[in-house]
């Protein structure tokens, strides 16, 4: 494909964006002088502007590019990612979870696990969550650079050191409020940026209902197809589908992973942490009339030999991850393709910021505080932080160089996180909602989570078994594969953190007081009108997804 | 401390004319390259949108005390 060809108003757009979030940086560095408005934006942030955060901290470029090629892959399942994937474990943080994160004024998962059972157990999960992090921010950085290079023709070096420094610069000065301040930019930029592709897709086919009778039936419904595995294009059941994404990855990620979390813990009252999440959810359903919808027009264009529309091929293999620049390729002129591109750098910068925010809390906290210096001041711990953030870019660049010579790794990262946060969400379960958990069975079952893991990802990649042991069926994708192995391994850490306090020391009911249910006041609003309250609109919300499950079903 | 709906309002504002001015150009010029649907212009009123948004956020914490 040739390059896409930028103009100067198209730079325009690009060098405004980072005109803007730099000034952004500058601008918030005077309002950040404490370790809390450096690693939790002060506490004061209002539910909109947590939830925005919150939702788009998960809403990466990579992830655009990503999901609108597995719709072209798999069809309409990959919906099940932003509905049943995604709201049911929303809901549940903000109901049921958050009020033991907010009230026990942790400033990160891992500490949480300090106060619920120990130091060790603490210090596992940050060092997993610190590298896991490293990683997945590399990784992107690497993606970055290799979609910049494919669709626009830039320098893998250069656009990479440059997004990488710019990230380092407001990050470093004004700490997660800079990062929030601009996942909330990069929200609207993605929506301006790329919901024009999903409306000028429908005016060129047609309508909606044109577009879901122009593919087959394997590829445009939810559920009705997920009895067997072999009818539809994902090669999953429904039993897959609940227990694998509805469940343990999307519960280990969106309850437990301290990237998005994090995000709730700057809102400024518990009741604004609750409705965090509970208000993200609304814009999360939303998201596949930008994702699933683009890939659905792909699909349909690259059916109709007439169109001109083509993915890219590489050595014989289709690079589904070119349908949404090939798709912006066809409709924008010039101006949109600078929005367009910006709307995509955004995606991936904030995506970056969002890491390293995360990273230089945890690490600061509790692995550097932990375990090195448990002395530090609040002012030392501000120019840790700092540095953290300093240092954490630089090593996910030297991740992105090392990815860049083991491109597979990318196919790596829904793997990364069922090693890390499947396991965490069964400790997180039991921790606060079991009083007899003891702090031994929840370090080594976790261990045993993560290892199992690990084991069974090695095991099916070296065919040391085959995957239908994992999968319970001869039919299979890799998505399908990753959704089992998080079973697994929840499962595994889930039974073995039960079986190990039977026989292990429980810690002292008094200590758990704020951290259990049963041993904590319940958060009910009884004085907050219904409509301003989490649990009002998080019934709206399940409505509302089962409402869009009943009519795509 | 201006909130984050004020810089929402000045990115979209700024890259909403920016926008508009690329469609008035090729509305004047028709560019070499072809785009699908390029006959309903879609720089000039998409632009426009997101110039009327940003202005919405810009106004809105304006009227703030």
């Amino acid at each position: 494909m040739q390059a896409l060809s930028l103009g100067v108003i198209d730079w325009l757009v690009i060098a405004s964006y980072f005109g803007i979030v730099l000034g952004l940086g500058f601008y918030l560095k005077r309002y950040t002088r404490s370790e809390e408005d450096y690693f939790l934006a002060g506490r004061k942030n209002s539910s909109w502007v947590a939830g925005l955060a919150f939702l788009s901290a998960n809403l990466g470029a990579l992830e655009l590019l990503g999901m609108t090629g597995n719709t072209f892959k798999y069809g309409m399942y990959v919906a099940h990612f932003y509905w049943i994937g995604a709201i049911p474990a929303m809901l549940f943080l903000g109901i049921y979870m958050m009020p033991f994160y907010y009230s026990s004024r942790i400033k990160s998962i891992p500490g949480y696990l300090k106060l619920r059972f120990d130091e060790k157990t603490r210090v596992l999960n940050g060092i997993a969550f610190g590298v896991m992090t490293l990683l997945v921010s590399g990784i992107n950085l690497y993606a970055m650079a290799l979609v910049l290079r494919t669709f626009v023709g830039w320098d893998w070096n250069v656009s990479m050191w440059i997004s990488a420094i710019t990230v380092a610069v407001y990050v470093g000065m004004s700490g997660l409020m800079s990062a929030i301040f601009t996942e909330i930019i990069q929200f609207f930029l993605i929506w301006f940026g790329l919901f024009l592709v999903s409306i000028l897709g429908i005016v060129e086919i047609g309508s909606i209902q044109e577009i879901l009778n122009r593919i087959p039936e394997s590829f445009s419904t939810l559920w009705s197809t997920s009895g067997d595995a072999s009818q539809n294009g994902m090669m999953i059941t429904w039993a897959g589908i609940v227990l694998g994404l509805g469940f343990v990855l999307s519960f280990g990620y969106w309850t437990t992973d301290f990237l998005v979390v994090q995000r709730a813990f700057s809102a400024k009252d518990l009741r604004s942490a609750r409705m965090t999440p509970v208000l993200a959810s609304f814009f999360k359903m939303a998201l596949p009339f930008i994702v699933i919808l683009a890939g659905l027009i792909a699909l349909v264009l690259s059916r109709d030999p007439g169109s001109g529309f083509a993915l890219l091929e590489e050595g014989g293999q289709v690079n589904y991850d070119s349908a949404l620049p090939l798709l912006i390729a066809r409709y924008y002129p010039s101006g949109l393709i600078g929005l367009g591109v910006t709307a995509l750098l955004a995606g991936f910068m904030a995506g970056q910021a969002g890491n390293i925010s995360a990273f230089n809390t945890v690490w600061t906290y509790d692995i550097y505080k932990s375990v090195i210096n448990r002395n530090a001041s609040d002012a030392h711990l501000l120019w840790m932080g700092r540095v953290a953030t300093v240092a954490g870019v630089l090593l996910s660049i030297v991740t992105a160089y090392w990815a860049k010579t083991f491109p597979s790794i990318m196919d790596y990262m829904q793997a990364i996180f069922s090693w890390v946060n499947a396991p965490l969400f069964a400790t997180m379960l039991l921790g606060m909602f079991v009083r007899w958990i003891t702090p031994s069975a929840a370090f080594w079952g976790l261990l045993a989570g993560m290892g199992s893991s690990f084991f069974l990802f090695l095991a099916v990649k070296f065919q040391w078994i085959d995957y239908s042991v994992l999968t319970l069926s001869t039919s299979a994708s890799d998505m399908a594969a990753n959704f089992w192995r998080a079973w697994w391994a929840w499962l595994i850490c889930f039974v073995s953190t039960i079986v190990i306090s039977f026989f292990t020391q429980k810690k002292p009911e008094a200590e758990l007081v704020g951290l259990v249910k049963g041993l904590t006041p319940a958060a009910g609003e009884t004085h907050v009108p219904r409509m301003r309250r989490p649990e009002t609109w998080a019934v709206i919300s399940v409505i509302v997804l089962v409402a869009l499950n009943m009519y795509f079903w | 401390m201006k909130s984050i709906w004020f810089f929402v309002g000045l990115t979209l504002a700024i890259m909403g004319v920016l926008v508009v001015v690329a469609g008035l150009l090729d509305y004047i010029t028709p560019p070499d390259r072809q785009t699908a649907l390029e006959s309903t212009h879609p720089a000039l009123w998409w632009g426009a949108l997101m110039v009327i948004a940003g202005t919405i956020f810009l106004s809105r914490e304006k009227k703030k005390p």
